[in-house]
């Protein structure tokens, strides 16, 4: 392979070694890589508690996973379980991308996840060192001096290999640098056996090249580019590039979505089987949604509205839920927009038991002035946009639950008690 | 004079909340060791403030409480022992080895911990 018209740059992907445990090790002056802690968020609809974080030393003593349950953590005494803390965790972030722009211009940083950032080098990092990995290493030295945490760094000639240096090697290293190139291709990235291991390769995409008869990456790589494309469409032929460990993807091109959209969605506590308290929350996410339309200046012209079934609903209905759109004048009104969705959940729920619900808005276009209605009084469709616009005031200065309807102080509610979560769990406002 | 009032006021205000934080999470269950933990913490130069729980042979819980921000040892004597005379709580000491109390001059902490 001729990878000389391959764009070769020094990308670093950097993560953060457990991140949720290793910020609350820190905090209890314990060092991360030696304590045995987990994460557990205990919201109401988590079943007796999910874990969200572990430290390097539970998964190893105990074998425990990300997104286990309460039920499966041992009753050991050396084990410390920890509520999560979700705006430090964005706080440390925060810090810890400053201290990465030390090392690479602003248009040069990437932040990925709240744990992972991409770092495009090329152009800087002969400024730290004499070779890629003593400037991961300057980096990791730093950070763990100024915040105590600990970083593994993938490094690449691209964002792919670095990724993958990251995901397969670094984590396991002992200095917690992996690094793959162009030149390392045969001896690092065919030798992954396991296909689910590689970044964007799911099980349902290994599944679907184990039926093409190709098992591993080198098998990938040796397959025919147009049998995959033929078989895969697009995706085929990234896999191909990706087993040769080519990436084009220029990062400072920003990628504008076609159509942007805005939602929300949550697990319910329980099973709700009575259309009163379904229909209580879809009003309540339903306003939600429609104040972030409000608050992006946008207007929306499509709603969708899907439910998800509890297990055993789904089970008798055979049909895990519904999903279902439906098409308005562009608004932005909370009473409109719950008006149509609870419509659509009448139109197509048969009674089930429900626990997932979620509201989306799309078709979303600039809020340049009010499309005003000849069927419905001036002075009223006025009031109705003054008062939304109220009302997101006193909740921008005073707190969302400054003003709510009464009706959520009902059982079955769930807007007052999810206020203080931040990305569904405990945002930690309460301990400071 | 005003100054050491307000100080105080401060002071009292910390210790009630800490406090109080700490009753909301005691169960009184049966063979449970319940204490306070103070960490200094010398990356965010702040006072973290934690309510741990262990019933016998069983996981530790550790519940935040309170950060404080003001970095000053002399303010944090005075605040535990704000804090001892409003509870009996046992109270462990992290971040502190080496440090003596500015005014009782003993030792904040008599074992090095782990990452120390």
């Amino acid at each position: 392979m001729d990878y000389s018209r391959e764009p070769h740059g020094v990308y670093f992907l950097i993560d953060n070694k457990s991140f949720y445990a290793s910020v609350e090790c820190v905090s209890r002056g314990l060092e991360p890589l030696k304590t045995c802690l987990v994460v557990m968020s205990e919201t109401d609809n988590t079943n007796g508690g999910l874990i969200l974080a572990t430290s390097p030393m539970a998964k190893q003593l105990f074998h425990i996973t990300n997104v286990s349950r309460r039920r499966d953590l041992p009753d050991d005494p050396r084990l410390i379980i920890v509520p999560p803390r979700m705006n430090l965790y964005i706080k440390k972030n925060l810090q810890i991308n400053t201290i990465f722009q030390r090392f690479v211009a602003d248009e040069d940083l990437y932040p990925y996840s709240i744990d992972e950032s991409i770092l495009d080098l090329t152009h800087s990092w002969r400024l730290f060192g004499s070779s890629p990995q003593q400037v991961a290493q300057l980096i990791q030295d730093t950070v763990h001096k100024e915040l105590g945490l600990r970083l593994t760094v993938g490094i690449g000639e691209n964002p792919l290999q670095a990724k993958i240096a990251l995901d397969v090697y670094a984590k396991h290293d002992q200095n917690f640098i992996g690094q793959i190139t162009y030149a390392t291709v045969p001896t690092k990235l065919w030798t992954i056996s396991n296909l689910v291991d590689v970044w964007s390769i799911g099980k349902r995409t290994a599944h679907h090249l184990t039926r093409l008869g190709i098992t591993n990456l080198f098998e990938l790589a040796h397959s025919n580019p147009y049998m995959l494309v033929q078989e895969m469409g697009v995706i085929g032929a990234q896999l191909f590039a990706l087993a040769w460990g080519i990436d084009r993807s220029k990062l400072s091109q920003r990628i504008k979505p076609k159509d942007k959209s805005l939602g929300n969605s949550q697990v319910l506590p329980r099973d709700y089987s009575q259309q009163i308290e379904i229909e209580l929350v879809i009003k309540e996410i339903g306003q939600q949604v429609a104040a972030r339309v409000r608050h992006h200046h946008q207007l929306t012209s499509c709603l969708s509205l899907s439910i998800g079934f509890a297990y055993a609903a789904s089970a008798a209905a055979k049909r895990s839920g519904f999903s279902h759109e439906c098409k308005l004048e562009p608004t932005d009104d909370s009473r409109l927009i719950t008006s149509q969705l609870l419509r659509l959940f009448r139109q197509f729920w048969q009674g089930e038991a429900v626990r997932n619900i979620a509201v989306y808005c799309s078709q979303l276009c600039a809020n340049t002035g009010e499309q005003l209605d000849l069927f419905t009084p001036l002075c009223r469709q006025i009031k109705q946009q003054q008062f939304n616009h109220v009302v997101d005031q006193v909740r921008a200065k005073f707190g969302t639950t400054s003003l709510v309807m009464a009706s959520s102080l009902l059982q079955g509610g769930t807007l007052i008690r999810r206020s203080a979560l931040v990305g569904g769990h405990n945002g930690g406002n309460s301990f400071e | 004079m005003e100054v050491i009032a307000l100080n105080e006021q401060i002071l009292k205000r910390e210790a009630k909340l800490i406090v109080q934080r700490c009753q909301d999470q005691f169960k009184q269950k049966r063979q449970t060791h319940y204490w306070i933990k103070v960490v200094n913490d010398h990356y965010d130069h702040t006072y973290n403030f934690f309510f741990n729980y262990q019933r016998l042979h069983q996981v530790e819980r550790s519940v935040p409480v309170r950060t404080i921000t003001e970095s000053d040892l002399q303010w944090l004597e005075l605040l535990i022992q704000e804090i001892q005379r409003l509870t009996e709580f046992n109270i462990e000491y992290e971040g502190f080895y080496h440090f003596l109390w500015p005014n009782a001059q003993r030792p904040i902490q008599k074992r090095r911990n782990q990452a120390e």
